[in-house]
């Protein structure tokens, strides 16, 4: 997927909260504020869970 | 993006602050708040024996971790403790990073199973009757399984991993469900009692987010601990709720558990009783509000 914006904006559009996940860009954590590259892999790791 | 304190990257965004900080401006910030937090409720003192309650999961490790570090400044002794709930699949993951963080740590650890307490597995008991087990069953018996454990390894205090999430989050739930006087009794001042261990909570101002990029960075894996039982429908549908809030009013859970810790003392003048003033369950002897305890109420 390519995607132009922030961590912010792509959690947005992927309705997934922003509370609940950390995000790392090409494996290294950012700021969620940080503008995203057409190059950058991004992985969204959840780590709140139920119970 | 450049961290607010330094000329160094900034590794995470913080909108309750509107800071970026980098790594290390990050664990400063994070260790420092949880020394604060201590003594802003005088949870720790000289020579205390500290039970920490380890599930294995991101909080409990990180309370072990900041705990250890803590103990070079301050002499208390810390033994940690695991409660085994016998759910098929549950634990076996967790056991494993609870016993490999302890080794790691040089830090005695001591594991209590459900069954060893109860005379039978939790599965054992959904099987027998599906109806009587109630939405707070797991909470119940943690509760009073680490309580006992705690005492049975001398320990004058129990530190449990509970974040500023849970705070929230069981705050609200105690008002949506109209139960002020459970809320008055959330927090309970930290008196010794016999039956009763009173209970730290050293990460209760650190959200749930933090303490998972603070395990990240200390090198504590991160494992997916998920209740099979499913009987959490109201803490999930708080927390969601929540996290929606947070989202878009950065701070939303400091102020609730803010306001809260602003009240409690008017709470607990209203509806008194503390855990020392409790009565005692005539079945198992631990400490119980009324008669017959919930732990012996379910096993039964
Ligand atoms: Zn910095
Ligand atoms: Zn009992």
């Amino acid at each position: 997927m390519v995607f132009n914006g922030t961590p912010i904006e792509l959690l947005k559009k992927l309705k997934i909260m922003r509370e609940e996940v950390v995000v790392k860009v090409n494996g290294k954590l950012v700021p969620e504020t940080t503008r995203l590259k057409k190059t950058d892999k991004v992985e969204v790791i959840k780590v709140v869970f139920g119970g | 993006m450049k961290c607010s304190q330094c000329k160094n990257n900034a590794i995470v965004f913080l909108p309750y602050s509107s800071k970026h900080l980098c790594e290390q401006h990050f664990i400063r910030m994070f260790d420092k708040r949880f020394r604060k937090t201590i003594r802003l409720f005088s949870m720790l003192r000289k020579g205390d024996r500290i039970a920490v309650g380890l599930s294995g999961g991101k909080d409990s490790c990180v309370l072990l971790h900041s705990l250890h570090q803590l103990q070079k400044d301050l002499p208390f002794e810390m033994i940690a403790i695991t409660i085994d709930e016998g759910i098929k699949g549950y634990r076996a993951k967790t056991l494993d990073i609870a016993k490999k963080q302890c080794e790691i740590l040089g830090i005695e650890h001591r594991v209590f199973t459900f069954k060893e307490v109860a005379g039978k597995t939790l599965d054992q008991i959904e099987k027998d009757d599906e109806d009587k087990l109630p939405c707070s069953f797991c909470g119940v018996i943690r509760r009073y399984m680490l309580n006992k454990g705690a005492r049975e390894v001398g320990a004058n205090k129990l530190a449990i991993g509970h974040n500023l999430d849970d705070v929230a989050q069981t705050v609200l739930m105690n008002i949506m469900r109209n139960e002020p006087a459970r809320l008055a009794r959330f927090n309970e001042p930290i008196v010794s009692d016999k039956k009763f261990i009173p209970r730290i909570k050293p990460l209760m101002l650190t959200p749930e987010k933090e303490n998972a990029i603070y395990a990240m960075m200390k090198g504590i894996e991160l494992e997916r601990v998920e209740c099979p039982y499913a009987h959490f429908a109201f803490r999930s549908h708080v927390r969601k709720m929540l996290n929606e809030s947070e989202e878009r009013y950065p701070g939303t859970k400091f102020k609730i558990v803010n306001s809260f810790l602003e009240i409690e003392d008017a709470l607990r003048n209203k509806y008194g009783k503390t855990a020392s003033e409790l009565g005692v369950c005539p079945t198992c002897g631990e400490a119980s509000s009324k008669g017959i305890c919930m732990f012996c109420k379910m096993i039964s």
